[in-house]
């Protein structure tokens, strides 16, 4: 018998033992754990599933329904044209149509502006004379009623409105809110101009002023 | 590449193992458990968060440039003289009406308004569009006439938005579309005295020129008469003119029945002398006369004068004139 081939066999020996003793372990393991968490009960009080973990949002569209937001729909009406005293209101449900609770949080991005020129020949972009706000506590009912929209139709915007939406367009997100289970909640995106807008954002030219916006509803597992 | 297999991963069949061949064994496996790790907690954070976008939504903002057509009394169109952005520059200087239309044109915006700057004053008109002030009353047009008294220029901006948002006296400097039409008077007469000059002085003057004449000449005379008016005109004569200046009232009404050639100046200066010399000429200098002269004036000025030769003659005009 040769020296070298009884090390190297020793060698694969030792190696097929060392990977069966780790799959054992392995499977010891997860033996253990498995039989420390289930039970044979009648009464079954101890069970382990995982959890269904499931967001859907959707959007008040123009035939007044509610439809489910995908990849590629547009929630804002991009044939608007903003002029000062215009304001654009969306409607946002929110539906936790999972087992567990989370959190969510609506964010606004702004993905692109194109410069344009104004009346006095200077470059302007568009985002810095818009304004927006969220609304998050908002009621279905009052979305349906449209109380909102009529409260805007009255004069422009109102002191209620030039209240909420008065924030710089710009790069925003809400603080998280809890949805419990089979929960919806409710939220209104409002993007404005200012009556107070002059000629300064009125361009001249065939370069259209625009505002990629994003929207972004996000839902988070709540941590114990 | 051979060389860095042989040092890093190449494992001799009859040799022990090189230190770094093991090294870079077990580097790799603990790279590989730290990348399982790292992609399970990914996977498990994945499953447990959800997100919905829409990133394709579009804000575009609206213009407004209103379109401008202004006609005179002949319904011919009236070109700007200048257009720098959202202003366009209109210069008069026919006296006349002219009728101001203005409209939405190819403005994207639902409705604006229009800025006016004549001289010193700034006019916004009504809404020209939706007029949400007015129950989103649609108006397609603002119509006003503007009566041009002398040379004037008009600048008019169009502006975006409510009208009601800058500050504008209604009524005065403020235009609506109305019928009739509203009429905004701009520019000063080139022949007006202003309308705040009474007639403070009552000056008679009387011109007496006599000279000797014992050959027959033609003289030149000119006579300059600076008066408030700005009617101007210069007058030849011949050799039997007789002037007089007449009382000057309020309205003033002269005949000009000087034969000869008139020129648009005449000018009258006084006290005068007068110097007659080989030309003759005769300059009459009068006080400061006020006189309100109606646009339709005619000057009546008839000059005596008697001209004789030789021409050297010195003559000494007697001017007899009162003011009050």
């Amino acid at each position: 018998m040769k020296p070298y081939a009884t090390k190297k066999t020793y060698k694969k020996i030792a190696l097929v033992f060392s990977l069966c003793l780790l799959i054992l372990w392995g499977v010891l393991g997860t033996g253990a754990s498995l039989a420390w968490f289930t039970d044979t009960s009648p009464e079954i009080n101890n069970i382990f599933h995982f959890a269904d973990f499931d967001l859907t949002v959707s959007y008040f569209d123009e035939n007044k329904e509610w439809t489910e937001i995908e990849a590629d729909t547009t929630i804002f009406d991009n044939h608007a044209l903003y002029e000062p005293g215009y304001v654009q209101i969306v409607y946002l449900k929110v539906e936790n149509e999972g087992t567990v609770p989370f959190n969510f949080l609506t964010a606004v991005n702004v993905n692109g502006c194109i410069e344009a020129t104004n009346a006095f020949g200077q470059p302007f972009m568009l985002q810095d004379y818009l304004k927006f706000g969220v609304i998050t506590n908002i009621k279905e009912q009052d979305i349906l009623s449209g109380t909102l929209d009529r409260e805007v139709a009255k004069n422009n915007a109102t002191i209620t409105v030039k209240e909420i939406a008065d924030m710089p367009l710009h790069n925003y997100a809400t603080t998280p809110a809890f949805l419990p289970s089979k929960g919806e909640a409710y939220i209104a995106l409002i993007v404005r101009m200012p009556e107070e807008v002059g000629n300064i954002a009125n361009y001249r030219g065939t370069t259209v002023p625009k505002v990629e916006l994003g929207v972004t509803v996000k839902a988070e597992q709540i941590v114990n | 590449m051979k060389k860095l297999y042989t040092r890093f991963f190449h494992i001799p069949k009859h040799e022990k193992i090189g230190e770094k061949a093991m090294l870079v064994r077990v580097a790799t496996t603990i790279a590989t458990i730290v990348g399982c790790l790292i992609a399970m907690s990914l996977t498990a954070y994945a499953y447990f968060s959800c997100d919905v976008s829409s990133v394709l939504n579009v804000i575009q903002a609206a213009n407004f440039d209103a379109q401008i057509a202004i006609t005179d009394e002949n319904k011919t169109l009236v070109e700007p003289s200048a257009k720098e952005g959202k202003i366009s520059t209109f210069i008069f200087t026919v006296p006349g009406t002219y009728t101001v239309t203005l409209g939405k044109g190819t403005s994207s915006a639902q409705t604006g308004f229009c800025v006016l700057y004549i001289g010193e004053d700034t006019y916004h008109t009504q809404q020209i569009g939706v007029d949400i002030g007015a129950n989103n009353q649609n108006r397609e047009y603002v119509s006003f006439t503007l009566q041009v008294k002398g040379p004037e220029t008009v600048k008019i901006e169009s502006h975006w938005g409510t009208s009601s948002h800058y500050d504008y006296t209604e009524n005065e400097c403020y235009i609506v579309d109305s019928r009739p039409l509203k009429v905004i008077v701009v520019g000063t007469a080139t022949n007006t005295v202003t309308d705040t000059d009474e007639v403070t002085t009552t000056t008679t003057t009387k011109t007496e020129i006599s000279v000797s004449k014992t050959a027959e000449t033609t003289s030149t005379t000119t006579i300059e008469q600076s008066t408030a008016s700005t009617t101007e005109h210069t007058t030849t004569l011949s050799t039997e003119t007789t002037t007089t200046v007449s009382e000057t009232s309020v309205t003033k009404t002269t005949e000009s029945t000087i034969p000869t050639e008139t020129t648009s100046v005449q000018t009258t200066t006084f006290p005068q002398t007068t110097n007659i010399t080989e030309t003759t000429t005769v300059s009459h200098t009068a006080v400061s006369v006020t006189t309100t002269v109606s646009d339709e004036t005619t000057t009546e000025n008839v000059v005596t004068t008697e001209q004789t030769q030789p021409v050297s003659e010195t003559t000494a005009v007697d001017t007899g004139a009162s003011t009050a």
